[in-house]
Parts: C-alpha cells; structure tokens; sequence
C-alpha cells in the first residue's frame, strides 16, 4: 500500500509558459496538473506523488508586493491540500528565486508541509533557505533534468520523513541552523588556538559568524515640531496593570497597542512593566519614566509638539529575535504611517 | 606571588554527628550548618539541607548560585573576603579545596528565572554539576524582606557553608596541591624567543537591584576597569550576589575560571599571560565606549598585549560591550577572540545571534547556543522548591528547557566543552 502523495508547483510566468519579461506582471493563476517543467518533474517524481496543481505568478508582479502576491496565491494553493510544495527550480533567476522562498516559506508556514526549491549559489532567494529546502542547481535551464532529478528525490524524502531538519547537507544548501554539540577542547582552549593563529598570522576559522543587520537610514529630521505629531512605542514592556492580553515578558512575536486617548499622565496603579530584562522597580513607581506621556502632554499644551498619537505601541523587548524584531518593526511602523504619525518616540528598557 | 590550591578530593558525602573528611568521604553535620546559616541571619526564616549525588533522581530547582567549599589554610586570612568578614586581600598563601562538591543555594527569589539541574539523564551528559556532590540549601525568607536584602543573605548563606564545609579539611593533610604563579617571563627567559603577549579582558555583571558580581563583597555597579591579580579571582574575590540566571556564571565558575586556567598553563610556554583588566557592563552607553577605550588602552600601552580574549556575563546590552572593546583594541592593533554564547532561537534558526555586532569580531568562539531545548526526563524528586517559575506542571515531571536554564552547561568563562555548529 502506498499512499500517492498530492504535490502543488509554484512557476513563473515563463516557465509556466505566459510569456516572457513582456509578462512579469501576469497575475497569480492556478492550472490543473502539471505545466511546463512540471511534466518532467511529475516523471522525475513517478508514481509515488502527483502534481495536482500548478500556480504561476509574474516575477514583477510577485516582486512589487510579495505578502499581497503570497495571500493571493494561497487562496489557490489550499484547495490542491498539498502534501509537499515544489517551487522553481529558479537557478540564478534573483526576482523568481526571492519568490521561489518567500511562497515556499509562506506555505510551509501555513499548511506545515515541505517546500523544495533549486537555486544556483549566488541566487538571493537563498535567504529562504532556513525555512524552504532548497536543492544547489547550475546557473541556468541547461540543468533542468538534474535539478529536477535533485528536487524530486529530497522531496519525496521529506513527505517520507526522512530527512531530519538538519539532514545530510549535501542535497541541500545548508539551512543555517545553530546545533549544540560537544568538542574535545574547552571553550578557553579554542579561543587561545584562535587568539594565536590570528596573531601569527596563520588562517583561523570564527565559530559564529555575526549577522549582517538591516541598517535602516534614519528619517530626515521633522522641520516644524510644533507641526508633528508624534506616537510613543516602548520596548520596555509597558503593559495595564495585570498585563490582561498576556504579553510574554521575554522573546517577543508580536506588541500591543494600548490607547492614550483622554489620559494626561500613566498612573502607576493602572500600568506596570512586564519585562524580563531589566529591574521594573522605578517603572512601576512612575510608569511616565519608561513612557514619558505626562512631558508629553506638557510640550503639548506649550504648542511646542502638534499633538500625541493616542495609541502607545509596547512589548518587552528582551531576548527577542533578530527575525521578530524585524517583523514588530515594520508592523509598528506601517500602522504609524497609516495613523499618519509624523515621528517616533521610541524609549527602550 | 603564588596561591597554593590544596585539594581535597570528595568521593561521598554523607550526614554525620559531626562535620569531618575521612579519607575522601565527607561528614556533614547538617544540624549544625543550618543552625550556623539561622543563627546569623534573621533575614532567614528557615533554612533546609539535601545532600544529592550523581545519578540520583533528584531535580534541583530554583538555583540561585553554586560554590565550590574552600578554606584559607591559615592565619587571618579572610575566605570569601568581604562578604562575611573585612574584605582582606586574597590570591596568595594556601587556600584548602573541597573537590568534586559544591554548595548549591536554592530559594524563591522573585524574578528570577528558573534555574535547574538534574542529577542524572541528559543534564549528566552536560553540566559539570550534575558530576559533582552536592550540598543543596533551600533557604525561605523571612516575611516581606525584600528581594535585596533576601540576596544578600542568599550570598552569605551560601559562603557560610562554603567555609564551614571547607574547615572540614583542618586537621587533614590534601592529597595534592597546586600553585599558581604568574612569574614575569623576562626575568628567567632572557634567551628565548619572545613569546606573544596575551591579555584577558574580563567584564562581570553589574546591572543594579541585587543582579550583580561583588568583587571583595561590593557591588560592581560603579567599578572602573582596572587591574586584578587573577589569583584573587581563582581565591574567591568574586562572587555572585545571589539571583540567579544560569548563564550568568555561578561563583563555582570564577573560582574555576576556565580562561584564566587556560592562560596560566600556556605561561611560559605559548604565550606571556602579561594581565587581566576586570571591568563591568555600565548601564549608560558613554560609560561603555569610554570603558572601552580605557582597556584597550591598558592591554596595549601598559601591558603592550599583542592579543586579548574578551569575554562577556550576562547577554543584551553585555554585547555591545562585547564589539566596544573589540573595536577599540583592533584599532590599537591588538588582535581579539570574543567567547560568548549564542542566542540563535530554539531551532537554531536565529540569525540574531548576538544583539551586537562589528565586523572586527571576525574571532569568536561559541560556547554554544542558549536557547536550544533539551527534553529532561521525570526525576523521582525535586529539591530546592515545590514549584518551576516558568512552567506551570508537576516539577519532577519531564519537562523542555532551553539550556540556558540549566547551570554548568554554557559555559562563558570558557571551562565548558560545548560550542554551536552549522548544520
């Protein structure tokens, strides 16, 4: 007995046969059975799973908004109850290999199955690749059969469950995952073999390469303060007494926004910190100290600021990942924007 | 100047009528230590002794730090100095060891994290104090103390049985010893190839409220960097003030320091060990670059450091303190490794390793990723406490902790064998 596993494949307007570069902005659409390099794929796949669905979208059309273009494209997706997402292969194509990642990690995401791509090494949508399996392929369509042959194999292994998160490398490009493992030398050792090879100039290796964070350019300064109007957001875990939405204390996902509306100054009955990180024993004395509400509405008054956005955007920034971080910024400020706040605030723990 | 370590290796500890080593067998009288812990201390409302061993099933809970028993062998000479009694200069003279034990002090303190050790299982495979005897005080306070005032007889809880359990080796002779000397290498040396010259730069909590090292049993809130004798910190200069996060590392680790272990032993050899500046993680950011720039300074003009480990305590804002003095040393040309532990998520996915970062730091040895989860199986019985703080369940049931939880496995003074890969 076995079981024939349902496959959905994810292409571009060109391979899935629209047309060229004239047709990147081809909307998403959903095409039974397979399309274009999907015939090979269901061959390369065989009898054990079957590509029940293919969708297609346009490059530019995905690139211009892909959180739009991957809500589109999972309404078409869902229906198909996939077992296994294919993607591309992409090779060195950069708009479809960020695409290829970003509806694989979507669907892995939402649905819980396995997303398989194939990108060539320098292609950019190798940023998925924590999230989307993605299987090295030459540079260009001339690899076609072997990336297939590639995609095919670790895809069928993932719906079998053979392949642990942190499988053999070698089908894969490495996932970028931290795993704890035991070493012959302490810690201090290895740091003084390193301290010396760099001295003496002989090649070291680091055991932890740095991340390259986003550096996001400051806004240009306000003209006119008495013409803005600014929203306050803290990461020190401002939260109403009892923290009624249980906001973690550490590792946040997500913030809460809690109104200002009506209020001259945070009483410490009605607020408190919640935060892992640091002492909250002068916060909850005097919450206008992490949040400083009550100067506020005093620059207010004077005219010197136009106004206070009655909403305070909080969460306890503490241990929270660098990807969540990233994600609670780009939602706080795009609600800023839609509120039309015309500065920031931000105190921090 | 030299400290002679006299070892007295434990292999069992048991109760007794009195608190005596025979052979490596230790005698605890445990009525005695806990009148002696009471007796001294009316912030204490009562105090409770478990004596555990490797492979028992026991869980350790609400760990607030661990000691290693230690006695001054002699004279007036102060064990501990500034916590009990007047803080006298330490690192020289003998100093008595109980090894293969420690203290380890339990109790409720308010917001701290849990911290806790299995006696056997996976927690045997990774903390070096799941290997050890152990003496666990479980310590209530006294009604509405404060939080302060209940860590600071936390720490002089766990110093008292340190040294009432260290007197045991009195009337013994120790099985070895050991001496630490760091001699000037020019003195003796003159034929040979000049060594490197490697200096360690040694930041330690200090973030207020009771979350601090005390260096001579003063907190480190306002230290200014400055120069120590790394004897004085293997003969109990630093100590933990008592609230406990594990990766804050535990007295037990300084007085073992595995940095300061490593260097002393390639002396003469690999390199010239030419100092150790200790310093704090100072709240204010202007503070941190001007710390900085104040050791940088002190490792290149004074000791004229070729190169410098870096280490860290405690994570967040300790990470820019961390690139800071990275920085400002490769500026000056001294050549860095940064150990640190790694905050990669808990599948190992984070990108955001550390909350700083610099592209000097192109030298950093991991002690391995902290939030990673380990599954801990049920335990017959928990020690320490009735309840987790973090997880509401039965707390000798299996439970999944990140090992950031669990003392002596991430090791960020550099005594620990474990480290994070790439898979």
């Amino acid at each position: 007995m076995f079981r024939r596993y349902r496959v959905v494949h994810y292409l571009n307007q060109f391979f899935a046969g629209f047309g060229g570069e004239n047709h990147a902005s081809l909307e998403p659409v959903s095409i039974p059975g397979p399309a274009g390099p999907g015939r090979l794929l269901q061959d390369a796949l065989g009898e054990e799973a079957e590509i029940v669905l293919t969708v297609a979208c346009g490059d530019d059309r995905y690139s211009a908004d892909p959180d739009a273009a991957a809500q589109e494209l999972m309404k078409l997706i869902q229906p198909g109850r996939p077992d296994l997402f294919i993607a591309g292969p992409a090779f060195n194509a950069g708009r479809y290999g960020e695409a290829c990642g970003h509806i694989g990690r979507e669907v892995g995401r939402t649905l819980g199955i396995p997303a398989v791509s194939g990108m060539a090494d320098e292609n950019p949508g190798l940023a998925y690749r924590k999230d989307v399996y993605i299987v090295p392929t030459s540079e260009s369509a001339r690899g076609m059969n072997a990336a297939l042959g590639g995609i095919s194999r670790l895809g069928l292994k993932l719906v079998h469950g053979e392949v642990s998160r942190r499988g053999e490398p070698a089908e894969f490009f490495s996932r970028g995952l931290r795993k704890n493992v035991r070493t012959e030398r302490i810690g201090a050792q290895r740091a003084l073999d390193v301290l010396l090879a760099k001295i003496q100039g002989r090649p070291y290796d680091t055991e932890l390469e740095l991340p390259k964070f986003d550096r996001v350019p400051p806004a240009p300064p306000i003209k006119e303060l008495a013409k803005a109007r600014i929203a306050v957001v803290t990461t020190g875990g401002l939260v109403p007494k009892g923290n009624p939405d249980g906001l973690p204390s550490t590792k946040a996902s997500t913030y809460a926004r809690y109104s200002l509306g009506g209020l001259e100054r945070l009483d410490a009955k009605a607020y408190e910190a919640h935060h892992g990180g640091y002492s909250t024993q002068e916060v909850n004395q005097d919450p206008n100290r992490l949040v400083p509400l009550d100067i506020l509405r005093e620059r207010e008054r004077e005219g010197r600021i136009a106004g206070i956005l009655d909403q305070l955007y909080t969460f306890a920034g503490c241990s929270t990942y660098y990807e969540s971080a990233v994600e609670i910024g780009r939602e706080i400020a795009l609600d800023l924007r839609n509120r039309e706040a015309d500065a920031a605030l931000i105190t921090s723990a | 100047m030299a400290l002679t370590l006299n070892h007295f290796p434990v292999d069992s500890i048991e109760g007794g009528e009195e608190t005596r080593l025979d052979g490596r067998r230790l005698l605890v009288d445990t009525d005695k230590l806990c009148d002696l812990i009471l007796r001294e201390d009316p912030s204490l409302q009562s105090v409770r002794i478990d004596l555990v061993r490797p492979g028992d099933s026991h869980r350790i809970i609400n760990i607030l730090d661990i000691l290693e028993p230690r006695i001054k062998a002699g004279g007036d000479a102060e064990t501990f100095p500034g916590i009990l009694g007047p803080p006298r200069l330490c690192g020289s003279s003998g100093t008595n060891v109980l090894k293969g034990m420690s203290v380890i002090t339990c109790g409720p303190m308010n917001g701290a994290e849990d911290a806790l050790l299995d006696m056997k299982g996976p927690c045997a495979d990774l903390s070096i104090f799941s290997n050890l005897k152990n003496v666990v005080i479980t310590l209530q306070p006294a009604e509405a103390l404060s939080r302060g005032d209940f860590a600071q007889a936390v720490v002089r809880a766990g110093v008292r049985a340190a040294v009432f359990l260290g007197g045991a080796t009195r009337e013994n002779s120790p099985e070895d010893s050991e001496t630490l000397e760091v001699s000037r290498l020019s003195s003796f040396n003159g034929h040979r190839e000049p060594l490197p010259r490697i200096a360690y730069i040694y930041p330690i909590y200090s973030q207020g409220d009771v979350r601090d090292m005390l260096l001579y049993g003063k907190n480190t809130r306002e230290l200014v960097p400055t120069m120590i004798h790394p004897n004085e910190v293997f003969d109990g200069a630093v100590v933990w003030s008592g609230f406990s996060r594990p990766t804050k590392n535990t007295t037990y680790d300084h007085q073992n320091h595995g940095v300061l272990r490593t260097l002393y032993a390639a002396h003469g050899h690999s390199i010239e060990f030419v100092g150790t500046i200790v310093a704090n993680h100072p709240k204010q950011y202007a503070e941190k670059i001007l710390h900085a720039g104040m050791m940088a300074r002190i490792a290149g003009d004074v000791l004229g450091a070729h190169g410098v480990i870096i280490t860290k305590d405690s994570g967040g804002q300790a990470d820019t303190d961390l690139m800071q003095i990275c920085e400002h040393c490769e500026d000056r040309g001294i050549k860095t490794v940064l150990l640190t532990m790694e905050f990669a998520g808990n599948e190992g996915s984070s990108a955001g390793a550390l909350v700083d970062t610099s592209r000097r730091a192109d030298a950093i040895v991991s002690a391995g990723n902290c939030a990673e989860p380990i599954e801990l199986p049920a335990m017959d019985r928990v020690i320490g406490g009735s309840s987790l703080k973090d997880y509401d369940q039965d707390p000798t049931a299996a439970v999944r902790v990140p090992y950031n939880k669990i003392p002596g496995t991430i090791g960020m003074l550099g005594a620990n064998s474990l480290t994070a890969v790439e898979v």
